[in-house]
């Protein structure tokens, strides 16, 4: 017993921020499908001005931005992870491929639910464009507070940052703690 | 940088090849036209295949209320929607179904008393009555709640592009 190698403070620290990745995962997974399983799929509806079309605009840029992103993170980390022959993972570097798995399993979350964002604005505006108003105004998607646009942008958010700190941890862990 | 390049060119790669693929597939559906399609304009008989590989599933989960006319139209402009947005893909019958089944339609709840709290699948909505938003096509079961009146409870069929009502005189326990 007296003669057990001790583990070096650096393998200490690279299965802590595995450990701390797959917490996150795990709030992240719990806290969508908890997510889903309470929210309705109402969205609210305004009349149809230049401002609400111009929200549209914005949301869109607001989500094209976390697409271009997380892809550029994607590639970062993979190009790091995988590509790069100095730096990159071996079979027994089981902490960071841990994290590497989340880090992209995060990120293709992120990207599905971007897409799936996408489909349910153009799906709702292209719906909406039918149903009148009280006096016959014309109405148009509350992007901006509709609950069930929210859950998906939620999720999204949720996916990225989380995405983000795990490609951090990974990165800290391949370049200066293995 | 190099390693960068080379994921560039596979990123460009991945985007650019299911067009490609999907480009012969549309010529080849252009050749086989067929007149079993019950909407204009006809189709191919490989988009034929799809449509009615999907048509079964689809009838039933419409069956709770539409109309033959109602399904109909469902079909035929969520094919017409369906085939727009998916342009150039390969089609496929669960998406198609999955789409057609995700459309959007009106629904206003209202009460009397009104503010009751309104629940639409057992899922709450932000608003009390009376209330309106857009929520998915189908059959949906709504209850409305009421401190010190008994629970309004109902199903409204939601249909795409249109307003559908639901109402609940809530009577005092």
């Amino acid at each position: 017993m007296a003669n057990a190698p001790a583990l070096r403070k650096e393998t200490i620290i690279r299965w802590l921020l595995a450990a701390l990745s797959v917490s996150l995962a795990i709030w992240v997974s719990i806290s969508i499908f908890r997510a889903f399983s309470s929210t309705s799929d109402q969205i609210k509806l305004v009349n149809y001005d230049e401002l609400a079309v111009k929200a549209l605009d914005f949301v869109q840029q607001g989500a094209e931005r976390f697409f271009q992103m997380g892809v550029l993170v994607l590639g970062g980390i993979w190009t790091l992870a995988v590509v790069d022959k100095d730096q990159r993972l071996e079979l027994a570097d089981i902490p960071e491929l841990v994290m590497f798995g989340i880090a992209t399993s995060l990120f293709l979350i992120e990207l599905y639910f971007l897409q799936q964002y996408g489909d349910i604005i153009q799906r709702v505006v292209w719906d909406v464009r039918m149903l009148p108003g009280e006096q016959g105004q014309r109405l148009f998607p509350d992007i901006l507070r509709s609950p069930y646009i929210d859950l998906h942008y939620g999720v999204i958010v949720k996916c990225f940052y989380s995405g983000l700190t795990v490609s951090g941890f990974t990165v800290l862990s391949l370049c200066r703690l293995r | 940088m190099d390693s960068l390049k080379i994921y560039g060119l596979v990123l460009l790669f991945a985007a650019l090849s299911p067009g490609a693929s999907c480009q012969v597939a549309s010529t080849a559906a252009k050749q086989q036209s067929t007149t079993a399609f019950p909407c204009e304009p006809p189709i191919s008989q490989a988009d034929m295949r799809v449509f009615q590989s999907a048509q079964p599933k689809l009838r039933a989960h419409f069956s709770g209320g539409f109309s033959d006319p109602d399904i109909q139209r469902i079909e035929c402009e969520g094919w017409r929607d369906y085939k727009k947005l998916h342009r150039g893909e390969q089609l496929d019958a669960d998406k198609f179904l999955k789409f057609a089944s995700e459309n959007f339609g009106g629904l206003k709840v209202t009460s009397n008393p009104d503010g009751a709290a309104i629940k639409v699948d057992d899922k709450p909505w932000s608003d009390a009555t009376n209330a309106q938003g857009s929520c998915k096509v189908g059959t949906r079961h709504i209850r409305l709640t009421k401190p010190g009146y008994q629970d309004g409870v109902g199903d409204a069929i939601v249909k795409e592009g249109q307003w559908t009502l639901f109402h609940k005189d809530l009577k005092k326990k």
